[in-house]
């Protein structure tokens, strides 16, 4: 991914930032046909920031800019959202976390059962 | 338990998906399929053998595909266009303060129109795709005049501005026409953009041609000095 994009900008650099965010498109598609399994941590959450900061600068850029024919470039604006939400539907490390406070609540659960048992034996 | 609970509450993604997103890549994976396919088809059909109904079935499957994201389309048209202007706002709000892009409340549409968009570059001339060819022109000229915002008029434009050279009996006449139902101000905006559509789709063609050989070239040069 390229994260220094618009240092040069010349009259293809709309052109070049959609196929660029084309390209992201089809990675992201590859990531899910090769399949992350939920829990593996396949996306560190530090990229997954790094990846949603990525999309607030495309914005930003697509709305103060506008094609040489005057028209704003709704094809870039739309992959940046489908982009965005592809990586959000995308497992990170912070969905193991999640499971793992899923699954530390339901032993604590437990456990809380069974203290309760062993006093009422008592 | 409230720390779990807390924790649970820190880690959950605070930013979930559009609603059509699950629809929309389950349409993109068949179209990507069909696709490849045909690519594959053309590529290797003089040097491997494949059986001799597989290229009727393959079209067949592709006009189903095309078919299908057509009446997606029109069923959404049919279901008005939401309002957009409380979006708007939000999304003006939204940039202003430098957060995450938001979607337009149309852009399921728009993400129809171009998976139809990226069909129509590659259709073939041959006879059974003419049917499917009328039957998108149709709708993204529907699309076209019954949309009341730009983004998706313009979508609706850049299908049909890619197909215009396939299209036989399509020309700049036939948006002039449809249009004319529609008030004097949005015709006028509509046919500036259409001409402003067609330029950046010839634009981007030569831009995409340029790429090409460009990679071709570094390809060659490449094999040749790794040979040497």
């Amino acid at each position: 991914m390229c994260t220094s994009f618009f240092e040069h900008v010349d009259a293809t650099t709309e052109r070049k930032l959609e196929l660029h965010l084309r390209c992201v498109v089809a990675t992201l598609r590859l990531l899910y046909a090769h399949g992350i399994q939920r829990g593996t941590g396949a996306i560190d959450s530090a990229l997954h920031d790094q990846l949603n900061q990525q999309c607030a600068k495309w914005q930003k850029y697509c709305d103060s800019h506008r094609m040489n024919e005057g028209l704003k470039n709704y094809n870039a604006e739309f992959l940046i959202v489908l982009i965005q939400n592809m990586i959000n539907d995308l497992p990170s490390n912070k969905t193991i976390a999640m499971n793992l406070a899923t699954r530390l609540e339901a032993a604590a659960l437990c456990a809380g059962q069974a203290v309760v048992t062993r006093i009422s034996i008592c | 338990m409230e720390a779990l609970k807390a924790l649970k509450v820190v880690v959950d993604v605070k930013h979930k998906p559009v609603s059509w997103l699950s629809q929309y890549r389950s349409m993109d994976i068949v179209s990507i399929s069909v696709r490849l396919l045909r690519e594959s088809y053309a590529k290797t059909k003089g040097t491997e053998t494949w059986d001799d109904e597989f290229f009727q079935k393959l079209v067949d499957a592709e006009l189903d595909v095309i078919k299908e994201l057509v009446s997606i389309l029109d069923e959404e048209i049919d279901n008005k266009f939401p309002n957009e202007t409380l979006r708007n706002v939000r999304r003006s709000t939204n940039n202003i303060l430098g957060g995450a892009p938001i979607s337009r409340a149309n852009h399921f549409m728009y993400a129809i129109l171009d998976l139809i968009q990226q069909h129509a570059e590659s259709l073939g001339s041959d006879d059974p795709y003419v049917k499917v060819k009328n039957h998108i022109s149709r709708t993204a000229l529907r699309v076209a005049k019954e949309s009341q915002y730009s983004y998706l008029r313009c979508k609706a434009f850049e299908v049909l501005a890619t197909m215009k050279p396939r299209l036989a009996d399509f020309t700049d006449t036939k948006i002039e026409y449809e249009m004319s139902g529609c008030d004097d101000d949005v015709r006028r905006t509509a046919l500036e953009q259409w001409r402003a559509i067609q330029l950046q789709v010839e634009k981007m063609q030569k831009f995409l041609n340029r790429l090409s050989e460009e990679s071709q070239e570094l390809e060659t040069q490449i094999f040749a000095e790794t040979s040497v």
